[in-house]
């Protein structure tokens, strides 16, 4: 056996290889020093082997933490995942003594509630399962795992509740994690890619949390959990467009601020995707929507701006995309700064040598306060792309240009399909099992 | 079946079609595209008669200049006049003297001179409803004289131009009861059916601003009569129910007058000639002699009544001689009447007609605590 794993991991210095006698028995030995934690080799091989209170032979067949191996073709396999390959009287073990390193007590850092469940998935994944299986605690809940990559071997956990996921949806997400072709598998947005066949849409599939509660929900409302190794991530699917305006926090507040607050993420999702099309409309074509007065002050302070009223916004809307970007890079001491230079000092300057005019200045922070008030980040993204083809529209065809454009969005979102399933929807029915209204079997 | 490489082979043709037809698209915008602040905004516009054979018409255009700081009184506008054969030649001979493109869209108010109107609105009032830009709500009045001065008129207290004539129809600013406000498709909508007749507000230029109390009644093409403010009230209060409005009677010489906070309306025309009509009004005294307090209240009452009757009585028959029907009692009749000949038989009754109006006042108050 030592033989073989040399000739293949023939230049890897960390794969160790051991052929250990106790007098009675010789016991080889193998594994990757890096990836195995060393004092749980010692505690259940090396002390056990060399004592000898019990013959080793019959720990190792006892034990039911050591595994048979019948194949030897997956013994690279083991050892990459942090398994010890041993051989006792030729026959073949393995011992999972991996070494993880990981976030600790991890925190809800990208979804952050005030008064929800404040810890969030571990980078680990059987941290991640421990932590859900803790809070769903039901025989129902189903674990199937996968790997994922040529090269990176990522581990991936598909969770559900088999009373109630759809086993369409699950044959669906079987067949498309084992189709996945890729070398490396980073992070759990790739993962949601891959499982998606069009890489070009515009809005988001599934749902990418790292909230426990989220996951939780999820799972009693038949949906189907997906995680990968090294990502605190979690994907959700199949969703509808609704899930992503929602908040875990609108179920525990205030059931009437709750519904302002949905219907005030809605006014903000329509603010930003439309906010900068409709002034270019409003103000090169259609000034007679404003009342009088706010026209003659808007056309009183873009009287300085020397240019149409499209370059404007693409000034401001390059200036805010710029900001919003470095402060996502840069480290968190100097994105502050960043803001408040851009933000305060850029925009009222612009305004100032006459660039742009004051109310622009005011659509562009509507404009990108109402984006962030989307709770999901990858809507968020999406959002923030869709306003393009708007602003184009509106330059060549004024309001009737943006009408159509919101339009073929509504339609477009009607058409799409979450793994199957109507994407916008406003509820899914509760018996999930059964055929729905508009439902393909195959994308 | 193609192969797959034939299809990629065609699809750059195809995306240089759809690439094509995208560029195609752009010029579809046209020349709309006019920035806020290339546009001249024409807040009001006056319809005169010139007076000469060739060019019988004079347009006057209010035009905004824009201003980024507006307090009351910094506002400057610009007033164009021009004499032109027709009313839409007379506009676009205006867009020649200025800079920028004339926008009509937030053109809230049509001034018709007083020549005009006594002689013919027809085709000022068809050019405004056929332009697209010109909004049906606009208000239309008639001036007291020429329309060219009450727009050359600027009122002290107007934060930006036009904003006196907006707030005094518009109702956001004052609300008074001799003022009759009248709408673009509502002039259009009562020069077309049969039945009603337009009316106009006259308005008038005084010191510091504007007078709006008279209201012009038209055929349908022609001004007839005009009526006083307080008749002007009246037909408010009869016609739309108009509520803090006053009615007066007198008691031993003094003046008593009654603010009206509830006021009710109601009339049918029955085929044998005869209005009737009930007005019901309910309000408090407003201004009276110091012991109306302790009078018999049911004798103040009848009091009103009889002096209400007998103004609307007077109000009616001077509508009535004029010929004309600003309240829609002929479009009632033909409502109620089903005859084809309907509107034939109200034109040989209207001039017959008998009005018979039952009042009914009731003082709620006397506005004091004893």
């Amino acid at each position: 056996m030592l033989q073989r794993i040399n000739e293949l991991f023939a230049t890897s210095n960390d794969v160790k290889t051991h052929r250990i006698s106790n007098g009675s028995l010789i016991l080889e030995v193998a594994y990757i020093a890096t990836l195995v934690e060393e004092n749980k080799l010692y505690d259940a091989i090396f002390v056990p082997f060399s004592r000898e209170l019990k013959p080793f032979a019959d720990v190792v067949r006892s034990d039911p933490s050591f595994k048979p191996v019948e194949d030897p073709a997956i013994w690279t396999d083991l050892m990459l995942r942090g398994y010890v390959l041993l051989k006792v009287e030729q026959s073949f073990f393995c011992y999972f003594a991996a070494k993880v390193i990981r976030n600790t007590s991890p925190q809800t850092s990208v979804e952050s509630s005030i008064e929800g469940p404040q810890i969030a998935l571990s980078e680990d994944l059987s941290d991640s399962a421990n932590i859900i299986r803790a809070r769903y605690a039901t025989p129902d809940l189903q674990v199937e795992e996968y790997t994922v990559g040529y090269l990176s071997k990522t581990q991936i956990l598909m969770m559900f509740d088999q009373r109630r996921a759809d086993p369409k949806v699950l044959s669906l997400v079987r067949a498309k994690i084992r189709g996945i072709q890729t070398d490396i598998l980073s992070a759990t947005g790739e993962l949601a890619k891959a499982l998606n066949d069009n890489r070009k849409r515009l809005f988001p599939m599934e749902l990418i949390t790292e909230r426990v509660d989220r996951v939780s929900r999820g799972l009693a409302n038949g949906k189907v959990i997906v995680m990968m190794q090294g990502s605190m991530f979690a994907i959700i699917l199949p969703i509808t467009f609704f899930d992503l305006m929602v908040a875990t926090e609108d179920r525990y507040e205030n059931f009437w601020m709750s519904i302002l607050l949905l219907s005030l993420r809605f006014c903000a999702l329509l603010l930003t995707t439309t906010l900068p099309a409709l002034y270019i409309a409003i103000v090169s074509y259609n000034p007679e929507l404003f009342r009088v007065q706010l026209a003659f002050s808007i056309a009183g302070s873009r009287a300085a701006v020397p240019y149409p009223s499209f370059v404007e916004v693409f000034i401001m809307l390059f200036m805010i995309e710029m900001l919003v970007e470095a402060s996502v890079r840069l480290p968190k001491y100097i994105g502050s700064t960043a803001t408040t230079v851009g933000g305060l000092i850029l925009g009222q300057a612009a305004q100032q040598a006459g660039l742009v005019s004051s109310i622009m200045i005011i659509v562009t922070s509507v404009m990108a306060i109402s984006n962030f008030v989307i709770p999901v980040y990858s809507l968020s993204l999406s959002v923030r792309f869709i306003k393009y083809p708007l602003i184009l529209l509106a330059i060549f065809f004024g309001l009737p240009g943006v009408a159509c454009g919101l339009f073929f969005f509504v339609i477009y979102l009607c058409n799409q399909r979450s793994f199957g399933r109507p994407y916008f929807r406003l509820i899914l029915p509760g018996d999930l099992k059964h055929t729905d209204i508009g439902e393909v079997n195959h994308e | 079946m193609k192969s797959r490489a034939a299809r990629k082979r065609m699809m750059p043709l195809r995306s240089w079609l759809l690439a094509v037809m995208a560029l195609l698209l752009l010029p579809l915008g046209g020349c709309g595209f006019v920035d806020i602040d290339k546009r001249f905004f024409v807040v009001a516009v006056a319809i005169d008669k010139s007076g000469s054979e060739q060019k019988p018409y004079r347009i006057t255009l209010r035009l905004s200049i824009p201003n980024s700081k507006i307090e009351p009184g910094m506002e400057k506008s610009q007033v164009e006049t021009i004499e032109a054969a027709e009313i839409s030649e007379g506009v676009r001979r205006i867009k020649a003297l200025l800079d920028k493109e004339l926008d009509l869209g937030h053109c809230k108010m049509f001034v018709l001179g007083k020549k005009l109107s006594h002689d013919d609105i027809s085709d000022a009032v068809d050019w405004m409803v056929r332009r697209r830009d010109i909004q049906g709500s606009a208000y239309v009045a008639m001036a007291g004289s020429q329309g060219y001065d009450i727009l050359q008129k600027m009122p002290l207290s107007e934060r930006y131009s036009g904003n006196s004539l907006f707030l005094t129809f518009g109702g956001d600013g004052t609300r008074s009861s001799y003022i009759r406000t009248e709408h673009l498709f509502d002039l259009q909508r009562r020069r077309t059916e049969r039945g009603m007749d337009p009316y106009l507000p006259v308005i008038r230029t005084t010191g510091n601003g504007y007078e709006v109390d008279r209201l012009a009644l038209l055929d349908k093409t022609k001004v007839r009569t005009i009526l006083t403010p307080e008749e002007t009230q009246l037909f408010n209060q009869l016609d739309q129910q108009y509520v803090n409005s006053i009615i007066k009677t007198k008691l031993d010489g003094h003046p008593i007058i009654l603010t009206a906070t509830d006021i009710s309306s109601r009339y049918t025309v029955s085929s044998n000639g005869i209005l009737k009509m009930k007005v019901n009004i309910a309000g408090a005294i407003e201004e009276a002699p110091n012991n109306v307090f302790n009078q018999d209240w049911g004798e103040l009452q009848k009091m009103f009544e009889r002096d209400l009757e007998k103004d609307a009585m007077a109000l009616f028959q001077k509508i009535q001689k004029a010929g004309v029907d600003p309240f829609g009692f002929g479009l009632r009749y033909r409502a109620t009447h089903l005859s084809s000949r309907a509107y034939q038989e109200w034109l040989e009754m209207y001039p017959r007609l008998k009005f018979e109006i039952q009042a009914k006042v009731k003082i709620q108050g006397t506005g004091l605590i004893k």
